[in-house]
């Protein structure tokens, strides 16, 4: 089912690139269960294409990229397809809404997604101290080779990611795309099993002193390295993020590591980015420390819908929240 | 750095809030007051640098959000600073440390009113620093 | 114990803050007053008179529609001068909101005249007055009440033209105006006239019209319209005689990722996009329009990057004076 799938957006992308089309989308690496980004320009590379269980990548963090800082699109002569799983494309959304991406040269190709992997999971489920050799996914099993060349197998319900469990199978574009694989089917996989509804969260549990103490030493494991800032679409400042400034890292934001100077890192960049996080998971996914951020941006996330009805990522027209009011509403 | 028990208040500037700030000063020595044109200028992100390192509470001022000199600008700021406030409540923090008081510069009586209550608030309590 | 606010619980309902939408609300009051009166009330010497007797005392409710115009023409001047005296006190003529000011006063002015002309209708005293300062003004024989009727006629319909022209720039100087004041203010509004049109209503017409004549002189109206003129260039010229020391945001356009947030937060709409060349590539930033800037910072609390800045009160400063408290407590 998933060859079926990497095999279908293969042709589709063979059937329509052009001359100066160029495509992002993702291709094995040398890491087992890692995609790594890549960029084709003709079509025989586009063989080289992985999608599927593996594809955890939310590939919109480069478009920023491509138009603010290098802006290569401006000389792009054709099309940029890039290959997007349908929670990714949230992300696209919300950033043609804020006005990073020009979608005329966009095009989208997103496909019917399984869910995807969990790998801090498989490294559970196999154990902390053993080696992935090889891994590969047979309809309904994961299969690994360790590193010693013995074999395993391990159910994919007990390595797709959480976010996969709870998809809701929405996903709204205005701007050009295409869906490969079936559409109506697609909507009907039985892999969520859970609704995001009745999700008890952190700040649910704990409240007060029990809260930031457990955040506190959580954040203590960070060591600064804005990977999360770096992998997140909603973070597009990019190289003029106000912690690199100079002027402002002084003022603001010693680079001292202390609990309390990365409780403040994380709590600028939260407020800074809640508005337009989309929850993709990607800074916990990213994180070197293994942080549990999910703590962090599944309550941004709710609190957004909840008291200012707003969901990132739902419309490329309508500005974020914190660029309009409602008259008589008594938040503060 | 220990949390110092200094409370600093931001007051918007608007329409001749001389009188209030200077009262202010004269009542509560250790209060900072710092005025400045808008409470719409302020980023909060300052407010949450004052509240982790120097201050133990900011106190904003600023004018009710259909009287505002600069007509809509507390609108938008109201957000900001709802989302300021659940920043705060997330992290665990006591949100009740970034009091906002909406008030038009004809009422200062009622604005002392409430720096009192808030100014007992904080002797009463034992609060440290992230509770 | 949630005392830490102190929101006006009824700013809805507080009439301080719409002063300019009630005089909008009682100006269209006179607008569908006067249409009924317009249909029947027909301008030509041999019939004016009856037409007025028939409106008040034959047709239904239509007593009632004269005092309602009548009435709702003072309120709708007195709110439009209150509405000037808030717009002093509270500084907002200055620059950049002083079109809005001088179509302001300009209004007022042309809602003056259009008051006078309408006295016509009364045929008392002082509409004899009115008639006859136009008879000198337009050089007609006051005997010619004709002419006198079909000119104060058209000019009553012809102002209240120029007022709706007027308004359209009065209220396109001002992002997002509040051009109605909150619905429920509007029918307590509408309550009080329509209350105080059936509690108190005019005196009744004269048993036969005064119609112009040599007797009144006009210098008197003339002399009032002049220094009432006068008063009014001298308000209108208010927000370019006093001095005024502006401050204006920037855009550090190095830094500007062009997300526009600034530009949708201006209460002025005075930030807009801009492309700049940069590396031979071309890129969205914000620009500010000084002339619509009023200085308030707003923008740069929407600012993720710290990129956009008023002159003269950079963040840094404040922040420096904030680390100035902090070393202060300290020592």
């Amino acid at each position: 089912m998933i060859n079926e799938i990497r095999d279908a957006i293969i042709q589709y992308l063979k059937s329509v690139m052009k001359e100066n089309d160029v495509v992002l989308a993702l291709r094995s690496s040398s890491t087992p269960g890692i995609l790594t980004p890549c960029i084709l320009r003709n079509k025989a590379d586009l063989d080289q294409i992985e999608a599927g269980f593996f594809h955890l990548n939310n590939l919109a963090v480069y478009l920023s990229e491509f138009f603010q800082k290098e802006n290569r699109l401006s000389t792009l002569q054709g099309y940029l397809y890039v290959l997007c799983k349908p929670c990714d494309t949230k992300a696209v959304t919300q950033m043609i809404s804020d006005q990073q991406i020009n979608p005329n040269k966009l095009k989208l190709v997103v496909y019917a997604c399984e869910g995807m992997a969990d790998m801090k999971k498989v490294k559970n489920e196999i154990g902390l101290d053993k080696d992935i050799k090889a891994i590969d996914l047979h309809l309904t099993e994961l299969s690994l080779t360790l590193l010693d060349g013995s074999p395993l197998s391990i159910p994919v319900s007990k390595v797709i990611s959480s976010k996969c469990l709870e998809c809701n199978k929405e996903y709204h574009l205005t701007m050009s795309h295409v869906f490969v694989g079936d559409e109506k089917k697609w909507k009907s996989h039985p892999y969520s099993i859970a609704t995001a509804e009745n999700k008890v969260l952190l700040q649910d549990q704990k409240k007060g002193k029990d809260l930031f103490d457990q955040l506190k030493a959580e954040l203590s494991a960070c060591i600064r390295c804005n990977a999360c800032r770096n992998v997140c679409h909603a973070c597009f400042c990019s190289d003029r993020c106000i912690f690199d400034k100079p002027k402002m890292t002084v003022g603001f934001l010693d680079k001292e590591i202390s609990p309390i100077d990365n409780i403040l890192f994380h709590m600028i960049r939260f407020y800074h980015v809640a508005p337009n996080c989309t929850a993709c998971g990607e800074c916990e996914r990213i994180c070197p420390q293994g942080i549990p951020l999910s703590h962090l941006y599944e309550y941004f996330h709710r609190l957004m819908q909840e008291s200012l009805d707003f969901s990132a990522g739902s419309s490329d027209s309508m500005r974020q929240a914190m660029l309009s009011y409602r008259l008589g509403e008594d938040l503060v | 750095m220990d949390r110092t028990n200094t409370v600093i208040a931001f007051v918007c500037q608007a329409d001749k809030r001389k009188k209030l700030i200077s009262s202010l000063k004269s009542k509560y020595p250790a209060l900072r007051v710092i005025p400045v044109i808008c409470i719409g200028k302020l980023n909060p992100v300052i407010i949450f640098r004052l509240l982790m390192k120097e201050a133990r509470a900011v106190i904003l001022v600023g004018c009710e959000p259909s009287d505002c000199h600069f007509r809509e600008g507390v609108f938008f700021s109201e957000r900001r600073f709802f989302l300021a406030k659940e920043v705060l409540k997330g992290f665990g923090l006591n949100d009740r440390l970034l009091n906002i008081i909406w008030s038009n510069p004809g009422k200062d009586a009622l604005v002392l009113k409430q720096f009192e209550t808030f100014m007992q608030y904080l002797k009463e309590t034992q609060i440290e620093k992230g509770a | 114990m949630d005392e830490t606010q102190n929101k006006s619980l009824s700013y809805l309902l507080n009439p301080a803050h719409y002063f300019g939408g009630i005089t909008f609300l009682f100006l269209l009051i006179q607008v569908f007053t006067g249409v009924f009166l317009f249909m029947n009330f027909i301008p030509y010497v041999s019939e004016a008179y009856q037409s007025l007797i028939y409106i008040t005392n034959l047709l239904p409710y239509g007593f009632f529609l004269r005092t309602l115009h009548r009435y709702s023409a003072f309120g709708m001047i007195i709110m439009c001068i209150l509405h000037m005296i808030r717009m002093y006190t509270t500084g907002r003529y200055l620059r950049p909101r002083d079109v809005g000011w001088v179509t302001g006063v300009v209004l007022l002015f042309i809602t003056l005249l259009v008051t006078l002309t309408g006295f016509l209708s009364s045929f008392d005293g002082f509409s004899q007055l009115v008639l006859n300062g136009m008879a000198d003004l337009f050089k007609i024989g006051r005997r010619d009440f004709q002419s006198l009727l079909s000119i104060n006629y058209g000019l009553h319909l012809l102002f209240p033209i120029l007022i709706f022209v007027f308004l359209i720039t009065h209220f396109s100087r001002i992002a997002r105006p509040k051009v109605f004041p909150s619905s429920s203010l509007s029918f307590i509004f509408i309550g009080i006239m329509i209350a105080l049109s059936g509690l108190f209503p005019i005196a009744p017409l004269p048993d036969s019209p005064n119609l112009p004549s040599g007797d009144f002189s006009p210098m008197r109206l003339f002399i009032g319209i002049g220094i009432a003129f006068l008063l009014l260039v001298i308000l209108a010229l208010l927000p370019y005689i006093t001095k005024q020391k502006r401050i204006y945001a920037f855009v550090d356009e190095a830094r500007c990722t062009g997300c526009m947030y600034c530009s949708d937060v201006c209460p002025k709409k005075a930030i807009t996009e801009k492309n700049i060349t940069k590396n031979g590539q071309s890129f969205q930033v914000a620009t500010v329009i000084n002339s619509k800037c009023q200085g308030c910072g707003i923008c740069v609390g929407a600012c993720r990057s710290s990129v956009i800045q008023l002159e003269n009160h950079k963040d840094e400063i404040l922040l420096e004076e904030v680390r100035k408290v902090w070393i202060e407590q300290t020592l």
